[in-house]
């Protein structure tokens, strides 16, 4: 065995960990805000709403498929939610928003199982179709006067700990549980890495992709009524764009496109970096208008170490 | 005289007017090996996908242990025993040995946590899986690496004890040795003479290659134009007689 295999081998383990920690410990060093407990409940109150749509996005790419809509449906589903609870109260409208969390899943599973490789056109059809529904139904203005049980998945704090921060601890708990070790995890795995030998084994493939979209829209809900506490309101223009940094944070925490391959320990940690550069870059003090290079920088070298990896 | 474990009669396989299998009768017989040989396009391929489910037949009969079966499907032929070893797709590649031998039919615990949650008994899997190699002689380190960084002989191996492990008592090959090197087709050989031997399990293999046929094989049957036009014991027959039935030149 040659060195560099081995380091291959040590980078697909560690380099997404070692990434992170070299920001982590500039940041330590360029800033003196930037170890205070305010600031890291703040970067992880910030990740909150990323890192629960980008589980979602992660789930599909497992399976083999991509969705793109988790954006606009986290601001659709939160605004429908938030419009309802103005009339029927809260658990009406949290139970109108996980059922068109569903419908959601459902199209998108639907139409994307269609054909190969259809996901990210079907998503991105869908990513417009509900932007423009958030748009019709707060008429881009936003919905204020929420009840207050309703924002509290959002506002509220657990001693120190925001809300949104338990939250994510929990359904990442639960992600690494479903994933690991349970039976429909390991075949949203299979059907991900080869669809033909998934079928081959009797899985089937449709039916396990469906579920994924899914999983995927119902993350999408939780981190949409997250959000309507965060902005204690209904904003249209919640989540817009959010996908991107999502599928951004998900590539960079070493899920492949190829579908199939992709832990959820990688993924918090891309969400968790995306989220340093964010926090970093403000307290550097670097206009935000490089923020978005910086993260482009980060997702284009993990790309490029992720396919210097598979080369053999 | 052993028991007839397969029997196909006067099966037939056409595609529109085409024949690509007409009229085949074959029998196997328990813990035997044959090769179906034939050139290009001699209709071995439609006949073992055709025995297996992956085509609907035009007309004939399946016989499994003298009981005629209705092979509609992939699954009906699994059901009965018949297990066709894919080379490229047979394995999840990401995956590691006990993951591809129990995906689809993964083991839960004994528990709640198996019943309400699906929570897999990783434990149970790894086991099975270990006695499973090393029954089919194969010793793997750690059973935890993924079958990408197995050898092809290795990789091979945990698709056959797969089948045999899901009960597989007729196993179909298809060209088994192709795209592999010398020394990886020779452990494949021993691979299915050796499953012959621990599972007394009956093996159809396709192949160009007749030297392997010679080494591996009891019987063989010759295709030409999706008919039978030869058939022999292995100790009656030589390399030279194989190719001139093949081709059809005396």
């Amino acid at each position: 065995m040659s060195k560099s295999f081995d380091f291959r081998i040590f980078w697909r383990n560690y380099g997404i960990l070692i990434v992170f920690f070299i920001f982590y410990i500039f940041l330590s060093f360029g800033s003196d805000v930037f170890l205070t407990v305010n600031n890291q409940v703040n970067v992880l109150r910030q990740i909150s709403i990323l890192g629960l749509i980008s589980l979602g996005v992660f789930t599909t790419l497992k399976g083999g498929n991509i969705d793109l809509s988790v954006g606009s449906a986290l601001g659709f589903i939160g605004v429908v939610c938030a419009k309802v609870s103005l009339y029927y109260g809260t658990v009406i409208a949290l139970l109108v928003a996980f059922s068109v969390a569903l419908f959601v899943g459902f199209l998108n599973g639907f139409f994307s199982t269609r054909g190969k490789n259809i996901s990210v056109i079907v998503t991105l059809a869908m990513k417009f179709i509900l932007y423009s529904g958030t748009l019709v139904i707060t008429r881009a203005r936003p919905i204020v006067g929420l009840p207050k049980s309703l924002i509290f998945l959002g506002h509220a704090n657990v001693g120190q700990v925001p809300m949104p921060v338990v939250v994510l601890v929990v359904v990442v708990i639960i992600f690494w549980i479903f994933f690991s070790y349970t039976t429909a995890g390991r075949r949203i795995s299979a059907v991900g890495v080869s669809d033909i030998t998934a079928s081959f084994f009797g899985i089937s493939v449709k039916r396990v992709r469906m579920y994924t979209f899914l999983i995927s829209a119902l993350c999408a809900a939780l981190a949409g009524i997250i959000m309507l506490g965060r902005c204690t309101s209904g904003q249209p223009n919640a989540g817009l764009g959010a996908e991107l940094d999502a599928v951004g944070a998900v590539l960079l925490g070493g899920t492949s496109v190829e579908g199939g391959i992709g832990t959820v320990r990688g993924v918090i940690l891309g969400v968790l970096i995306l989220g340093l550069i964010n926090n970093g870059l403000n307290l550097l003090g670097v206009s935000p208008f490089w923020r978005d290079s910086a993260k482009g920088v980060v997702i284009l070298f993990a790309i490029l170490m992720d396919q210097w990896e598979r080369k053999k | 005289m052993k028991r007839v474990v397969l029997e196909v009669k006067k099966l037939s396989k056409y595609f529109g007017g085409i024949k690509a299998v007409d009229g085949v009768d074959l029998k196997l017989y328990e813990g035997e090996i044959i090769a179906i040989v034939g050139d290009n396009g001699a209709g071995k391929s439609t006949l073992i996908k055709t025995i297996s489910g992956v085509y609907k037949k035009t007309s004939g009969q399946i016989y499994i242990n003298d009981k005629e079966v209705n092979i509609n499907s992939t699954l009906d032929s699994r059901r009965n025993g018949i297990e066709t070893v894919y080379q490229s797709e047979g394995a999840l590649d990401s995956f590691d040995a006990p993951a591809n031998l129990f995906v689809g039919r993964e083991k839960v615990l004994n528990n709640l946590l198996g019943k309400f949650f699906k929570i897999m008994d990783t434990r149970y899997m790894k086991k099975e899986t270990e006695k499973v190699l090393k029954r089919v002689g194969i010793e793997i380190k750690d059973s935890s690496v993924e079958v990408m960084n197995l050898s092809g002989g290795q990789r091979q191996s945990i698709i056959v004890g797969r089948a045999v492990y899901w009960g597989g008592k007729i196993l179909i090959f298809d060209e088994p040795t192709n795209n592999l090197g010398t020394e990886q087709q020779r452990k494949v050989i021993n691979l299915i003479k050796r499953i012959r031997n621990e599972y007394n399990v009956s093996v159809i293999i396709i192949t160009h290659n007749i030297s392997h046929v010679f080494e591996l094989v009891d019987r063989i049957v010759v295709l030409r134009n999706g008919a039978i036009v030869g058939e022999r014991l292995k100790k009656d027959t030589n390399p030279n007689e194989i190719v001139s039935i093949i081709t059809g030149v005396a």
